[in-house]
């Protein structure tokens, strides 16, 4: 199953993001925001770190998920490596990340992306798993 | 809709207006409690997040919202621009060296950081103080502050109100151009409109010319974000039955409204202390580039504008004067001679409204007219606006040289981003000469000068 598809937007950058069920979307969106924002990454190995959110609803909770990773990625510099979803539900993740420190003199920044935003967020079943719609200021 | 909605436009812009959303989203601005008159769009509109891009809506300041949407996630994303006594001629034959320095010596991009590294109770002092505090640590004069909207710091701004996550990423972001569709441009007076307003801004025919268009990084993006989390949690939301949730508000009047308004103002102190960083900056590469002292140069600041931002201010509302907020996302105040909130030495002539084009065409330098007080409170385009999304950029740029192309229209370029190029390519944006005859003919403001691009620095 491919993991997401860019989205025509005029001023920022869209995606919609798959998985056969909602665990898979939430790991498909991870993985587009740092396929995103750096090229080439460390392997590993990194720091596990525990991660629990709380949110309104499902689109909530992918929006506060990736503006998480956002956040560690622009304030700390470090980059995700791996993620395992322990516990998902409409209004709760709890997860534990794998994060290494991005060295900017061996991997590219591409996008700076700024904010992700909840313009047009959905979340819903599709076809035979789900979709999620998120829409990045960059 | 509570009030009606009004797009500036001509026939030709509508017709990129009408294939994107943002007519959809002047109407949904329009259902928000205590908008005033008419909910609108400047010619440079396209669609963004709850209020468009090119958005204008103003709010009764007890029973009217405050929007983090019809800020901006860039909170005070603005333009400023620098003249100096240099003709084309003096310049062009050192261009290269002097884009190659400006480049060196202003972080530009992704990831860059600032010239000043400062501690948190500095990031909270740049909070409160903007451009006043960077410029008492030696970066420009006090006269900068004065060719600032606002004086460079909105008052009321609490750094307390930001979160740590907000100071945080300020700690080393001042003075950083960033990337995307921010820049430094060197113009050209390429033709001046209006002789005696020109004059009294300090500009004249094959004079060269400093823009510079930024924000507050990741400081202001991580106050919207923080507050629309915030203000989509609370009950006074659930009730305001909005059509879309990137709307979310509070009363301008609530606890919640004036935390986010007093963050706000010092996100947008911190834009302009970033822009008089950089200036300052350019000010140096200039003087090493061209060896020339700073007698000689005259790089002086004509005027830095806001263009997201939501400010306090009086205007005539059904017959009578009243205070109330107006929210500008995308859109440029424009206040008419004779406005107490106009510098003295621009009183007599109106606000400069500075509107910054494309990388290939031009770009422009306006008077705040007094249809804007009537028609718009107070308010101008602010640029040309996209017309084209990046994936459409980047295939209308495929197996085409922009650098070449952009090379023998005069313009040279230094950039980081790979895709930047691409994306931002001239014909991504609206034409910016269309744009600015619409707000000259609704008389909102004037054309005083075009300028046009001789090189540019983008991340």
């Amino acid at each position: 199953m491919r993991r997401y598809r860019m989205i025509d937007h005029t001023a920022d950058m869209g995606v919609y993001l798959y998985g056969r069920d909602p665990k898979e979307v939430f790991l498909s969106g991870a993985a587009v925001l740092f396929e995103l924002m750096v090229e080439g990454r460390p392997k590993g190995p990194g720091r596990w770190a525990a991660l629990a959110l709380d949110g309104l609803d499902r689109e909530d909770l992918l929006v506060q998920w990736l503006g998480e990773l956002l956040y560690i990625f622009s304030a700390r510099g470090q980059v995700l490596t791996h993620a395992r979803i322990h516990r998902l539900t409409r209004t709760r993740i709890e997860a534990e990340i794998e994060l290494a420190d991005f060295d900017p003199e061996r991997y590219e920044r591409r996008t700076e992306i700024k904010a992700v935003t909840y313009h047009q967020a959905e979340f819903k079943r599709h076809g035979a798993g789900w979709r999620a719609r998120v829409i990045f200021d960059v | 809709m509570r009030v009606p909605g009004l797009i500036f436009a001509d026939h030709v812009l509508m017709k990129d207006i009408e294939q994107d959303q943002c007519l959809k989203q002047v109407a949904n601005v329009a259902h928000l409690p205590g908008i005033l008159v008419r909910s609108m769009a400047m010619p440079d509109v396209h669609w963004g997040y709850g209020f468009p891009i090119g958005g204008v809506a103003a709010f009764d300041l007890e029973e009217g919202v405050i929007s983090p949407g019809g800020v901006g996630y860039d909170i005070n994303c603005g333009v400023r621009l620098v003249t100096t006594a240099l003709t084309q001629d003096e310049v062009q034959p050192s261009i290269r060296p002097l884009l190659e320095a400006l480049y060196r010596d202003i972080p530009t991009g992704v990831g860059a950081h600032g010239a000043l590294k400062l501690s948190r109770s500095e990031v909270r002092r740049v909070l409160e103080q903007g451009s006043a505090w960077v410029v008492k640590q030696g970066f420009g004069e006090p006269a900068d502050l004065e060719h600032t909207e606002e004086g460079g710091a909105m008052a009321g701004a609490e750094a307390e109100n930001l979160s740590e996550r907000a100071v945080a990423r300020g700690l080393d972001q001042v003075g950083t151009l960033g990337s995307g569709n921010h820049f430094l441009e060197i113009d050209r007076v390429e033709r001046i409109y209006d002789a005696k307003t020109a004059e009294v801004f300090g500009l004249f025919e094959g004079q060269v010319t400093v823009f510079i268009h930024c924000g507050s990084r990741g400081l202001g993006h991580q106050v919207c974000d923080d507050f629309l989390k915030m203000m989509m949690r609370s009950k006074e939301l659930a009730q305001m039955n909005l059509p879309d949730r990137q709307l979310a508000s509070a009363l301008f009047s609530s606890t919640l409204g004036q935390r986010y308004f007093s963050a706000m103002a010092a996100a947008a102190n911190y834009a302009w202390a970033n822009r008089q960083v950089i200036m300052h900056l350019a000010r140096e590469s200039f003087q090493q580039a061209l060896g020339l002292s700073p007698a000689r140069l005259r790089m002086n600041l004509l005027y830095d504008v806001a263009h997201n931002i939501a400010k306090v201010e009086t205007h005539l509302v059904d017959g009578r004067q009243r205070r109330v907020l107006v929210h500008r996302k995308g859109a440029t105040r424009a206040f008419p001679a004779g406005h107490p909130d106009v510098p003295p030495a621009y009183r007599a002539v109106g606000q400069p409204v500075i509107i910054p084009g494309d990388m290939g065409r031009g770009s422009y330098v306006l008077a705040g007219e007094p249809g804007a007080m009537t028609e718009s409170f107070g308010s101008s385009c602010h640029g040309a606006g996209r017309v084209l999304s990046r994936k459409a950029a980047k295939a209308k740029a495929r197996g085409r040289s922009l650098i070449e192309e952009l090379s023998q229209a005069g313009v040279e370029i230094r950039f980081t981003g790979r895709s930047t190029v691409a994306e931002e390519m001239p014909e991504a944006y609206k034409d910016v000469d269309r744009v600015v005859e619409v707000v000259h003919q609704a008389g909102l403001a004037r054309k005083v000068a075009r300028l046009k691009p001789m090189a540019v620095i983008k991340g």
